[in-house]
This record gives structure tokens, C-alpha cells and sequence, in this order.
């Protein structure tokens, strides 16, 4: 016989092993499908971290359940109606009072929990009202059983069954509820089987085994059904825990997509803005190059003339010596005197033309004394108002507080004459307006950077403008070479402008020119405001309005604060200067009795302007302030952080605009 | 008769000067550099000198620096047809090296022959 290689030898503790694998598997207890789902193994409540989940759990099964309930009981009295039938066939003696408990107790109660379930408060009886109805039907069944017995009717025990079914499946009773019910009628059966209806014993046995049988099968029916609602709730609440992470991630990216297309957008903006910047300062280097480049050819022209001029002039001397000693020698009636003052004449052209020439190479002597601008640019405009065709208007707006400068009056009277000359030239066929403008403006460092000749400081600027034929870029650069000229043969030397450039360079100042071909030129002219001039022979009404207050003067240019102290020094104030905000605001808190004005420069680092007179405010409400500021678009956001009220002033400074500001705002109450 | 020395490197307005000079009744003699000059002033010193400023050998400008220091009481007319020194000029800089007359050329006669004739008779 053969030897089996292996023996497999199972004893009972391994059956029950597999027997109790089996049960969790058919439960679904297992680990696999209720995976980490914690809940009670006999009242299948949630518990541990689940706990909370199980009232909105049985919230979510009570309106699962309530409409398979009214159907269940729709159901219920169907068959409980129907059985009656059954009764008037088998027990047709007892079929009356079969009948009064089917439809006079049983039906009523169903009824009732019918309508009742249409109610509100129905939601928190139903798993009680459950347990009642099955127990009340069951009830009905156990005493039809008990009065059956009495004719030997044995069988209405299998109704029992049917309750079973019915309870714990289609009432969607909770398992422990049903189980709870189904043995009470287990009970009750066996209590009026034994002691009330005395039932033979193998019947008794026989229909135990049926109906105990039917009532675990119920049990476990029950469990596994609950179980599976328990584990789709938890299932689903894990889906929506999962699926708010997914938001919350989703969101998060969303935000970090946003953040990032900011970052990009401003990255993308301050890109923009430094190739503008790189644009424009590309620009005015180029135009600083061409200013450079016309400095320089007007420069070597100059010294060429000056060398030629040098030797016209020695040429001329024995000309105009001997034509004068000959003129002098001759008879009034000599032929020869007409001959003689026209070689006089001729030489005394030349010498002008050569004056002129020195003075555009700045070979002149000059002698600067105090000169009252503005009166000599009246002067001027009364000159040519007499010649001039009444088809051109001339306009004038003179600051009066320009006062007195140190030059040679014939120069400036040189320079706006033939700037006057020149604008009414171009303007003679069609007419039109010659507008003068004097005051006087506090260079900074961007000006310098675009006016070649330009220091930081203070300068008088004369701007004429005309509304002529104006001129292409061509001639534009070209305008202030000597010998230079537009008009016809005959009408000028084309020295005027060169004259008026070797001037204005003479004086350290500078000289623009703007032209619109069609629509008229512009120019201007810087001429150093100086200070250190003879105080003595300026009038009173001359001056500009003066005073003797402390002011802080706060500007991160170096250059502004150390020219705002030398202007407002000269002006008669005492004046601390600072380059930073935070210091200005320390030197502040330790002093503030000590400074009745504050002026400050309105874009700086760390701290705007408007913030820190804000600042000065709080610490001193009397302080006065002044913001420069050179965007006055920028002004109207900052005005809040000011509490109370305060003075701008535009940059570029005009001096006289500035001390009077200064004034009023001091003199305010 | 007031004397005169006339220093130019430049042959035509040397003579000229001395004709205008003569006519106006001084005694008028002429050197046509710094060098020669100064021999001059040196040998037979003048009432009054009237010198260019550009000129070869000694320019007029160290002939008046020199002789400001040797020479205080010698009057001087700087005269110069223009070339380039510095910002101010060239006579600019002889009067405040001790000119006391500063003429650009080309001179004007009578304006000139007038200031010869009050600078020498004016007592320093």
C-alpha cells in the first residue's frame, strides 16, 4: 500500500482556525475589506478615531432606510392580510379571532408607525419602532400559535420565519435592534410552546431547529448587512478626506501658479522698466556725445579764429593807423580823402568782424560787474519794439526776484539781442509770438547729466522761444558754428549765435536749443546765479525774501544738501543739512524745539519725504514743511501720511520761488 | 621832449606807430622784440614804453613782469592783436601784471595818441 509523502494532520484547534476564518471572511471582517475601520465587533459601532462619524453615520442610514422601511411595511401588511386567507382554509374555527388580531391590532400598529414615519421626530424611534413592530407581529403569531395548538395546528411557526426575514433584511433594522427583537420572540415562542400551548417535543424540536436557525441565519444576514452600510459610509468618508486633500493640494498649487505668475509679472516689469532706463540713458548719452562732439568742433573752430584774428588784428592796426594819419594830413577838398575813408571804413569792419570773432572764441577781456538782468532784458525788448512788424507779438514773464548778476552788461545785452534777432528773423514772413521767459533754477544732477557745461547749483535761465520756421536736426547742430547761417547772403555775418555760445561759455554757463521744423525754436540759456556778488550794491527790493530760522534740509544728494545750505545760508537761515532720513529723524527727536522748517527731498531710501515730516509731526505738530518732489503725480498717495498741511515745490528749484515759499510758510499761523 | 619806447615784432605797425607817435610830438624810438627792448631801456630808459605781447625772444608779458620789478616808476602800454593765453585774455593779464594801459588792435588813433599823451603827463 502506499505511503503518502505527507500526512496532514488537522486537529480541532486548526478547524476552528478555519472555521473562524471563514466566518470573518463571510462578515466581512476581515482586514482586506474593512481595512483600518474600527468599530465595535457586537453593536458594529464606530469607535477609536471613527467614534465622531457615528451619529452623521446613522443620520446618513436612517435616510437610506427610511423609504426601503415604508415599503417593508407596505409589504408587511400585504402578507399580513394575506395569511389571512390561509387561516380561513386551515384553522377555519379560529379564523375570527386569527383575524381580529391581524387587522384589529397588528394592522393598526403598522399604520400608525406608517403615518408616523412622515413625521420629523420620527428619525430618532425608528430602530426602536422597528424593534416594537417585529416584536408586536411576532407577538400576534406566537398567540395564533398558542390557540392553534389547541386544534393541533403546529405549523404557524413558520410565520415566525417570514418576521425574521423581514426584520432583520427589508425594516433595515440595525443588527442590534433586530437580534434584540428576534430573540424576544425566540423567548416568547418558547415560553408559550412549553409552559402555554404544550407543544409535543419533537415537534417543539423540530420547529426549533427551524426557527432558531432562521433567526442566526437573520443575525448574520443582519450583521453582514449593517457591516457593508458601515463600510461604504467609511469607505466614502475616506474617498472625500482624499478628495479635500486633493483640493487642499489642488488649491495650494494653485496659489503657488498664481504667486509665481506675480513673481514672473513683476520680474517681467522691472525687466521692462531697466531696458527703458537702459534705453533712455543710451539715448542721452548718445545726445551728451553730439553736444560733446559740437563742443569740441565749435571749440577748435574758436581757436582757429582767435589765431587768424590775432593776425587780422595786426594786419588792420597799420591799416586804420595810416588811413587815420593820412585822413588827418589831407585837404578837406583832396580826391584822395573820399578813397582814404572808404579803406577806413573797410578796415573798420574788419575790426568789428574780428571783435566779434574773439568773442565767439573768447578771446575778450571780461569785465564782470553786478548787472541787473532783467532790466537789460527790457532794455532789449523796448529796443526792438520800435523796428519790430506789428505782425510779431512779444511776450515777457521776468522773475522779478532774479536781481543782480555778475556780468559784463554788453555781453548779456550781446546775448539776448541776438537771440531776439534771430527769433524775429524766423518769424518775419508769417509773424508771430517771441516769448521771454527769465527766473531762476537750482541745477540738479540729472539736468547735468543731459546739459553738457552744467555744474549742480543755482543758475539764471533765460528761455526764448519763437513760433518761426524752426530748423532739422541738421541745422540744429550746426547753429552755433561761426559762420553758420540760414539767411540769404547780405543779411548777417552768421557770428550772431556763435557770439552768444562763446559768451555763455565764458560765463561757465550753457546754452540749449529745441526747434520743431514748421512750429518754432526754443532756447535756452544758463547763466551761474552768483552769490558771492557785491551784496552792497543790491537794493533791498532786489533781494529775496530773507530770514533767520532754523531749517532742516534733508536730501540723499550730497550735491542738493550741500547747495540748499550754501543757497539757504545766503538767504540769512541757519540750516542743518542731512543725506539720510533716519539720522534727519534722530537728529529730529533730539532737538525738535530746535528747527521751525523742515524742506525734504520727496523720494529717498528707506523713507519717503511725506513719512518722515509725518514722523516730525507727531513729535512736533508746529513744525512747517516743504516737499521737492519732481513727480507731482506721485503726490496725490502721499498726501495722507502728512497730518496737516505742507508746501511742494517742483523740482527743478527756481530760487525765487523757493525763498518765498520759504517765507510764507514760516510767516504762516 | 617825452620819450617813447615802442616794442612789435611786426614790422609795418612799428613804423606806423612811430609816425603817429612822432607826429604827435614825442620822441619815439623802436625794438622789434622783448630782448632788444630791454637793452634799450636799460642803455636810455623811456618816459613811456608801449609793448606787444606776443612776440619772439622775451614776449611782452615777462618784459612787463621784469620790468614792474626793476623799473617801478617806467609807465607802460600793453597793446596786443588777441591770441589765445587763457580765459581772460592776454591784456587781461598784462594790466594785472602792472600795464597801466591795456589797447586791443587795432588801436583807434586819436583814442590812442589822447591816452599816450594823459598817461604821460600823469605824475605817478
Amino acid at each position: 500500500m502506499p505511503t503518502p509523502d505527507v500526512y496532514y494532520q488537522i486537529d480541532s484547534q486548526t478547524m476552528m482556525n478555519i472555521f473562524k476564518n471563514m466566518l470573518i471572511n463571510f462578515l466581512g471582517l476581515s482586514p482586506e475589506s474593512s481595512g483600518s475601520m474600527t468599530f465595535n465587533k457586537l453593536t458594529l459601532s464606530f469607535t477609536g478615531y471613527l467614534s465622531n462619524y457615528e451619529s452623521e453615520f446613522l443620520n446618513d442610514y436612517y435616510v437610506k432606510a427610511l423609504n426601503p422601511f415604508r415599503f417593508s411595511l407596505i409589504l408587511a401588511m400585504i402578507f399580513y392580510g394575506a395569511f389571512a386567507l390561509l387561516d380561513a382554509a386551515t384553522v377555519p374555527e379560529l379564523k375570527k379571532i386569527f383575524w381580529l388580531i391581524r387587522f384589529a391590532v397588528v394592522f393598526p400598529v403598522l399604520l400608525s408607525v406608517f403615518a408616523f414615519t412622515y413625521f420629523k421626530t420620527f428619525r430618532r424611534y425608528m430602530q426602536l419602532l422597528i424593534t416594537c413592530i417585529m416584536f408586536i407581529t411576532g407577538f400576534g403569531i406566537i398567540v395564533m400559535i398558542i390557540l392553534g395548538a389547541r386544534i393541533y395546528n403546529y405549523s404557524y411557526y413558520a410565520g415566525l420565519i417570514l418576521i425574521f426575514i423581514f426584520g432583520y433584511t427589508f425594516a433595515k433594522a440595525r443588527f442590534i435592534y433586530a437580534s434584540l427583537a428576534g430573540w424576544l420572540i425566540v423567548i416568547a415562542y418558547e415560553i408559550s410552546a412549553i409552559w402555554i400551548s404544550d407543544t409535543p417535543f419533537t415537534i417543539l424540536i423540530n420547529n426549533n431547529f427551524f426557527f432558531i436557525s432562521s433567526n442566526i441565519i437573520g443575525m448574520l444576514i443582519g450583521y453582514s448587512l449593517e457591516l457593508s452600510s458601515r463600510r461604504d459610509f467609511y469607505m466614502r468618508k475616506l474617498l472625500e478626506l482624499e478628495q479635500d486633500k486633493v483640493k487642499a493640494v489642488n488649491s495650494t498649487l494653485e496659489k503657488r501658479v498664481i504667486e509665481r505668475t506675480r513673481q514672473l509679472t513683476n520680474t517681467n516689469l522691472k525687466l521692462k522698466k531697466e531696458i527703458e532706463v537702459r534705453v533712455r540713458s543710451e539715448k542721452e548719452r548718445s545726445e551728451l556725445e553730439t553736444q560733446l562732439f559740437q563742443l569740441k568742433k565749435i571749440e577748435t573752430i574758436g581757436t582757429l579764429a582767435g589765431g587768424i584774428a590775432h593776425d587780422f588784428n595786426n594786419i588792420l592796426t597799420p591799416i586804420l593807423g595810416y588811413t587815420d594819419m593820412a585822413l588827418e594830413e589831407l585837404p578837406e577838398e583832396s580826391t584822395l580823402r573820399f578813397d582814404m575813408e572808404q579803406i577806413n571804413n573797410a578796415a573798420v569792419r574788419g575790426k568789428d568782424l574780428v571783435q566779434q570773432i574773439l568773442t565767439f572764441s573768447r578771446e575778450v577781456n571780461v569785465e564782470r560787474k553786478p548787472v541787473k538782468l532783467n532790466q537789460i532784458v527790457v532794455e532789449v525788448i523796448n529796443l526792438l519794439k520800435a523796428s519790430l512788424p506789428h505782425e510779431i507779438e512779444i511776450r515777457k514773464s521776468i522773475d522779478s526776484g532774479i536781481g543782480i548778476i555778475l556780468a559784463d552788461p554788453v555781453h548779456i545785452h550781446q546775448i539776448i539781442m541776438n537771440l531776439c534777432t534771430n527769433a524775429i528773423h524766423a518769424m518775419k514772413n508769417r509773424g508771430g509770438i517771441l516769448d521771454i521767459k527769465v527766473d531762476s533754477v537750482m541745477v540738479d544732477q540729472k539736468t547735468t547729466k543731459k546739459i553738457n557745461n552744467l555744474k549742480i547749483g543755482i543758475y539764471v535761465r533765460i528761455r526764448l522761444s519763437d513760433t518761426g520756421h524752426g530748423m532739422d536736426r541738421r541745422t540744429k547742430e550746426r547753429i552755433f558754428e561761426p559762420f553758420f547761417t540760414r539767411k540769404e547772403v547780405g543779411s548777417g555775418s552768421g557770428l550772431g549765435l556763435s557770439v552768444v555760445h562763446g559768451i555763455v561759455s565764458n560765463y561757465n554757463g550753457a546754452i540749449t536749443v529745441e526747434s520743431t521744423p514748421g512750429k518754432g525754436t526754443l532756447f535756452t540759456v544758463y547763466l551761474p546765479y552768483n552769490f558771492s556778488g557785491p551784496v552792497n550794491e543790491i537794493k533791498s527790493s532786489d533781494l529775496l525774501p530773507r530770514g533767520v530760522e532754523h531749517i532742516l534740509f534733508v536730501d540723499d544728494e550730497l550735491d542738493i544738501t550741500f547747495m540748499g545750505k550754501k543757497m539757504l545760508e545766503n538767504l540769512g537761515y541757519k540750516v542743518t543739512t542731512k543725506t539720510n532720513s533716519s539720522e534727519a529723524f534722530e537728529e529730529f527727536k533730539r532737538n525738535p524745539g530746535k528747527y521751525s522748517l523742515l524742506v525734504t527731498d520727496q523720494t529717498m531710501p528707506k523713507m519717503l519725504g511725506t513719512e518722515l515730516a509725518g514722523k516730525m509731526r507727531k513729535i512736533n505738530p508746529d513744525l512747517k514743511v516743504i516737499i521737492i518732489t519732481g513727480y507731482i503725480d506721485k503726490l496725490s498717495d502721499v498726501t495722507k501720511s502728512i497730518n496737516g498741511s505742507y508746501e511742494i515745490i517742483l523740482k527743478p528749484i527756481k530760487l525765487s520761488e523757493f525763498s518765498k515759499v520759504i517765507r510764507k510758510v514760516l510767516d504762516e499761523n | 621832449m617825452a620819450k617813447i619806447l615802442v616794442i612789435d615784432d611786426d614790422p609795418s605797425i612799428l613804423t606806423m606807430l612811430k609816425k603817429m607817435l612822432e607826429k604827435a610830438g614825442y620822441e619815439v624810438d623802436i625794438a622789434c622784440n622783448g630782448s632788444e627792448g630791454l637793452d634799450k631801456i636799460e642803455c636810455c630808459p623811456p618816459d613811456l614804453l608801449v609793448t606787444d605781447i606776443v612776440m619772439p625772444e622775451k614776449e611782452g608779458l615777462e618784459l612787463i613782469f621784469y620790468l614792474r620789478r626793476k623799473n617801478p616808476g617806467l609807465k607802460i602800454i600793453a597793446i596786443s592783436g588777441g591770441g589765445r593765453f587763457n580765459y581772460e585774455g592776454y591784456l587781461t593779464s598784462a594790466k594785472h601784471l602792472g600795464a597801466d594801459l591795456i589797447f586791443q588792435k587795432p588801436l583807434v588813433h586819436k583814442e590812442f595818441v589822447q591816452a599816450v599823451s594823459d598817461l604821460i603827463n600823469t605824475k605817478l
